[in-house]
């Protein structure tokens, strides 16, 4: 069981500050969403625990020990990373894209053959083993990727927006699948701006705004209609479906209307 | 196609280059059937043919496999690495660069003290002219960015060398260095085999140790260091290999562009686009093209022999637009 503590944790890009001070512990047992309207620093703070981008002040920690000083290999074998978006510079095959999911191990064609196809079973794009990622749709690479970042096989994994370019059929199974995959030990952080999927599959989430963690605790708790308000400015609607609880963002706060309609 | 059996394509072309090789120990103005030449090359048969092999066919087509093979390994591995159909020694800038250093260690008169100035000055030319690109790539991740800073710097050292050949006071001089700029491995001897072999070895070491490196960056450079790679260390070594091999290809063979423009493009049909399994396939038929091409210019009858650069540019240029043509898509794609 691998955790990450993030503590007191200061992120600056190209001048501006984008974290301040973010102290949050990621302990496996359930899925965590990190959620927060754009420009939270949501984003940020997953490639800062991915250790993608250099911090300020305060320090990312995995099981206690600062990763700035894990050598760069095994923390590619400790924590795996999708970003946002499918970047694919060369039209590769679907299962050589996969495959790329090994290189932080060495190489054993047997093992890597193996975790390819598990990690394309899972994501359920096993049918598209052979084809030619650029030949796929937006939702179909999106889903090659993740398989790419599941075949790593690390205890951590760091999505960015995983479900965003997905069809319902897809995101339920996406989320479905994250939580199982946090269920079975590994540490889960997903970035979500679907508040339904994020308070219906997150066991915890972490609500950034400003760069500053607002709120963190179960979903019932972060996504208050105060936070709701204050974070996002709008207003929620909450629901009940088979005992579990959802909630949809139904309307823009007076205010931030005001603002709109003033631009 | 094939992309399950890299090993059938290095046998396939392994063998092409043998018989271009054994074809090019025979081309000259005297022909020596293979198995004499073969013979010849073993030093047994009229002495005639072994010293005609020994000191004048063999340099020469060495020295077109070396260069081929680094011209088109260097092709391969920077289209790779800033994932871009487009890059190549040439189109960036390199050759011509290197070129520079090459017309400065003449005009100069450094060559005529040390056989060593020549590669030296145009690795180092070649070496300034890759920190330059690379800085603005860090700059800017736009390809078009790339390639006008390369064709900047391209036409910034052909205006130098311009202006040493205007400046030249010495018309014989001044030939000399058009003609060598022109491309050629003829005239060449085992000490231009020896000069460049050290430095094209460890271009051509660096250029496979990062093979990995460059698949991973297909998924763009975040995910690559998310992968384990440390891409800083991964630029230095591209940089040094690409400064080391072209500029010490420069130095032995003048300027020879469009090998490590369209022998990745010949091959991505054949190998697939994964940037590692281009690596080894470019740098054999790189080798087999400026072999073959070197063949055909001692071939066609002539007064003057046909400088190769001229040939590669001749038959490379009307091949790319016919792949252009032909694709209907972007560059790079199956």
């Amino acid at each position: 069981m691998t955790t990450l503590s993030v503590r007191n944790l200061t992120v600056s890009l190209g001048g501006k500050p984008i974290l301040r001070d973010v102290t949050a512990e990621f302990a496996p047992g359930g899925l965590i969403g990190l959620i927060g309207p754009n420009g939270a620093g949501k984003s940020t703070l997953l490639r800062a625990m991915a250790h993608l981008i250099p911090h300020d002040s305060g320090m990312v920690a995995m099981d206690g020990q600062d990763i700035d000083g894990i050598p760069t290999r095994a923390l590619a074998r400790k924590i795996a990373y999708l970003p946002q978006g499918h970047t694919l510079h060369w039209p590769l095959r679907a299962d050589h894209v996969v495959a790329l999911g090994r290189l932080p191990h060495r190489a054993r064609p047997d093992r890597d053959a193996a975790a390819v196809r598990t990690a394309m079973q899972r994501a359920d794009v096993g049918q598209f083993a052979e084809r030619i990622v650029t030949t796929l749709s937006g939702g179909e690479r999106a889903r090659i990727m993740l398989a790419r970042a599941l075949a790593v096989e690390a205890p951590v994994l760091l999505v960015d927006e995983p479900v965003a370019s997905l069809d319902p059929y897809h995101q339920l199974h996406v989320m479905e699948l994250l939580r199982e995959l946090a269920k079975e030990g590994r540490l889960v952080v997903a970035v979500l701006h679907d508040l339904p999927l994020a308070t219906r599959f997150c066991d915890r989430l972490v609500m950034l705004k400003d760069g500053t963690v607002i709120a963190q605790g179960c979903a019932a708790d972060v996504l208050s209609r105060e936070n709701l308000q204050h974070t996002y400015s709008v207003e929620g609607v909450f629901g009940r479906e088979n005992d579990e609880q959802f909630v949809l963002a139904w309307r823009r706060l007076a205010a931030a209307g005001a603002e709109l309609a003033h631009v | 196609m094939n992309t399950r059996s890299p090993v059938a394509l290095w046998g396939l072309l392994a063998v092409l280059l043998v018989v271009v090789a054994t074809v090019s120990l025979g081309v000259g103005t005297a022909f020596i059937p293979p198995a004499r030449a073969l013979a010849a090359l073993f030093g047994h048969g009229d002495p005639i043919a072994v010293a005609i092999i020994g000191q004048i066919r063999l340099p020469r087509a060495l020295l077109a496999l070396i260069v081929g093979g680094v011209l088109g390994l260097s092709g391969a591995a920077l289209q790779g690495y800033l994932r871009n159909p487009l890059a190549e020694p040439s189109t960036l800038g390199l050759s011509n660069s290197a070129a520079l250093g090459g017309v400065i260690a003449l005009y100069f008169g450094f060559a005529e003290n040390s056989d060593w100035a020549l590669p030296l000055f145009a690795i180092a030319t070649a070496l300034g002219a890759t920190l330059v690109l690379m800085a603005l790539v860090r700059i800017s991740d736009s390809a078009v960015t790339l390639i006008l800073g390369g064709i900047a710097m391209g036409t910034l050292a052909g205006a130098a060398i311009s202006l040493a050949l205007n400046l030249s006071s010495n018309p014989f001089a001044a030939l000399e260095i058009a003609f060598w700029l022109l491309g050629s491995v003829e005239d060449r001897s085992m000490q231009q085999v020896w000069l460049v072999l050290p430095f094209a070895a460890v271009s051509v070491v660096l250029f496979l140790w990062d093979r990995k490196a460059l698949d991973a960056l297909t998924l763009g450079e975040e995910t690559a260091k998310s992968l384990g790679f440390n891409l800083r260390a991964v630029q230095l070594r591209l940089m040094a290999a690409v400064a080391l091999g072209v500029g010490a290809c420069v130095a032995v063979s003048g300027s020879i562009g469009f090998v490590g423009l369209v022998v990745p493009h010949i091959l991505r049909p054949l190998a697939g686009s994964r940037p590692s399994r281009l690596l080894i396939p470019s740098a054999l038929a790189g080798a087999v093209l400026l072999t073959a091409a070197d063949v055909l210019v001692r071939a066609v009858p002539t007064t003057n022999e046909l400088k190769l650069g001229v040939v590669t540019a001749f038959l490379g240029t009307p091949f790319f637009m016919h792949l252009l043509f032909r694709a209907r898509r972007p560059l790079g794609e199956p």
